[in-house]
């Protein structure tokens, strides 16, 4: 149980902060107060109802909630009631957690600042005038301000990490395929990762413990034996190789370079070892990454046809998802020739190779998530492509289907700024130490 | 509605400067990080979920009194 308070007590404060300040953040788009405070209820009646009982969840409405709307925050979806319970749902379930409601997010997961939902954008709690990031938005700012313990969002370039960073709260995107992906809404399949969001490192770990492991329904799972991240979470990292990449500094604005370095510092002063790696094909990753999920789009919007559910896509869309689908269709029609998702696909190659060389070396990567400071809400950024640029450190960690973290690392002009962590294939338990053990030492004033 | 061909261009412009960015590299392509150890389902008899199949009912735009769905055919196609 998560504190002294009844499962039906937390909920119901939780319920009131939601009523009072959803319609200013527009963080949930359904709130489900009867199912939540009923099984709220059922929890209160088990002695042990799991090791997540009693914790209240938003989840990203493209995640399919049994009885909630799954939108992907669409006109497409916006009637699309699911049937099913997503596996991430069923293990959060069996384990005792709450589920409040679903978290706004950009259209289709396309987007990076939480702006392109057919409900409306979702303001960033720790700096209201500003973008919360995306596309999990909704999944970070209800965390940040308080609506919930947690939320689970999907991260396919970096959508769980740009928005915690920017949102001032902690989240991690596990291993390609550590997580079933079942019930998740593509974006692009052989990206997509559903992971969670939290106020701290222990939260996280605790439902990475829950929700990671194979599963039959989703082909692209893993084996992993027993993992137990929470009972092995330990902040004291002396021996940790960190390695720093020359080539994420340069990308980066000074000032959020200089805080994130300050903390690559506490890493040192906390016992690891800094190293200097090289990643000298980084900036081919944007469009190694964009071409990608063109292609994968494209193909994954196909079955939004209006016939059996939903409308037409082509119809109701926005238009960054139109112009993904146009770009995905142009693709599609023209690779005979193999010159642009073939290209990519071998581009990837080379990127994933760097990064697992560089792993090899050091046990973790550090450096910014995000290159700049979040927009200010309604500012125009007309141009697709410094859009995109947001994404230019996060991508990476998806082509190569490694872990990726992110823990407050302080703020910048009052805006929030996070420490993003890489780790080898399936080397989360690192990456969580390496963000304990920031979060500890800062707590205690460091 | 979107303003389809203002995005069309739009995409065409994006499209050439994201390919520009890429020079040319002898690898094989990577399509599933994982895709060596893929998982399947164990076979078994096929399951009848009715509250599966209701809920998903009610989502379709249009129904019979059969309970089948209405399929027209897409005006992309007309």
């Amino acid at each position: 149980m998560q504190g002294s308070d009844s499962a039906v007590e937390r909920v119901s404060k939780y319920l009131e902060v939601v009523k009072k300040d959803n319609p200013n953040i527009n963080a949930v788009i359904d709130i489900d107060e009867t199912g939540v405070l009923d099984a709220a209820a059922e929890v209160d009646k088990q002695a042990d109802a799991g090791s997540l009982s009693g914790m209240v969840f938003t989840i990203k409405s493209n995640i399919n909630v049994h009885g909630l709307r799954a939108t992907c925050a669409s006109e497409t979806l916006k009637n699309y009631t699911a049937g099913y319970d997503a596996a991430v749902i069923r293990r959060l379930r069996d384990a005792g957690a709450l589920i409040l409601g679903t978290a706004n997010m950009d259209e289709f997961a396309s987007g990076s600042s939480g702006e392109t939902s057919c409900f409306g954008p979702t303001k960033n709690p720790a700096v209201l005038d500003r973008i919360p990031g995306g596309s999990s938005s909704g999944s970070a700012a209800s965390v940040a301000a308080g609506f919930c313990d947690a939320s689970l969002g999907s991260d396919t370039g970096g959508s769980i990490r740009n928005p915690a960073s920017h949102c001032g709260v902690s989240a991690i995107k596990p291993t390609y395929g550590h997580v079933s992906r079942y019930g998740l809404i593509d974006l692009a399949m052989s990206l997509d990762q559903i992971g969670p969001i939290a106020r701290d490192t222990k939260t996280l770990a605790n439902i990475l413990d829950v929700i990671a492991g194979q599963d039959s329904k989703d082909a692209t799972s893993i084996k992993k034996g027993d993992v137990n991240y929470s009972k092995n979470l330990n902040a004291d990292i002396s021996g940790l190789t960190v390695g720093v990449a020359q080539e994420f500094q340069e990308l980066t604005d000074p000032k959020i370079l200089d805080m994130i370095n300050s903390k690559i510092e506490l890493l040192e002063e906390l016992g690891a070892e800094i190293k200097s790696v090289k990643l000298p094909h980084m900036a081919e990753a944007l469009p190694t990454y964009y071409l990608t999920v063109f292609v994968e789009f494209f193909s994954a919007t196909r079955k939004f046809d209006g016939r059996r559910y939903g409308k037409r896509i082509e119809e109701v869309c926005g238009r960054e998802v139109l112009r993904r689908i146009e770009i995905g269709r142009y693709i599609s029609q023209k690779e005979f020739s193999g010159r642009y998702y073939k290209k990519a696909l071998q581009f990837r190659s080379l990127i994933k190779k760097e990064l697992l060389n560089a792993l090899n070396d050091v046990d973790v990567i550090a450096g910014p998530t995000v290159p700049k400071l979040p927009h200010r809400l309604g500012e125009n950024i007309d141009d697709p492509l410094t859009m995109y640029a947001y994404d230019v450190l996060t991508v990476p960690a998806n082509l190569a289907g490694i872990p990726a973290g992110v823990t407050p690392a302080g703020k910048v002009g009052g805006v929030p700024v996070g420490l993003q962590i890489q780790g080898k294939p399936l080397g989360e338990q690192a990456i969580l130490n390496a963000m304990h053990a920031i979060e500890t030492a800062q707590e205690a004033g460091r | 509605m979107a303003q389809s061909d203002d995005v069309k261009l739009e995409a065409e412009k994006v499209l050439a400067e994201l390919s520009a960015a890429l020079g040319e590299v002898d690898l094989e392509e990577t399509y599933y990080v994982v895709s060596e150890i893929n998982v399947t389902e164990p076979d078994g008899a096929p399951r009848t979920d009715n509250d599966f199949i209701k809920s998903l009912r009610k989502n379709a735009p249009h129904m019979d009194d059969a309970g089948s769905f209405i399929m027209e055919i897409g005006k992309w196609v007309k």
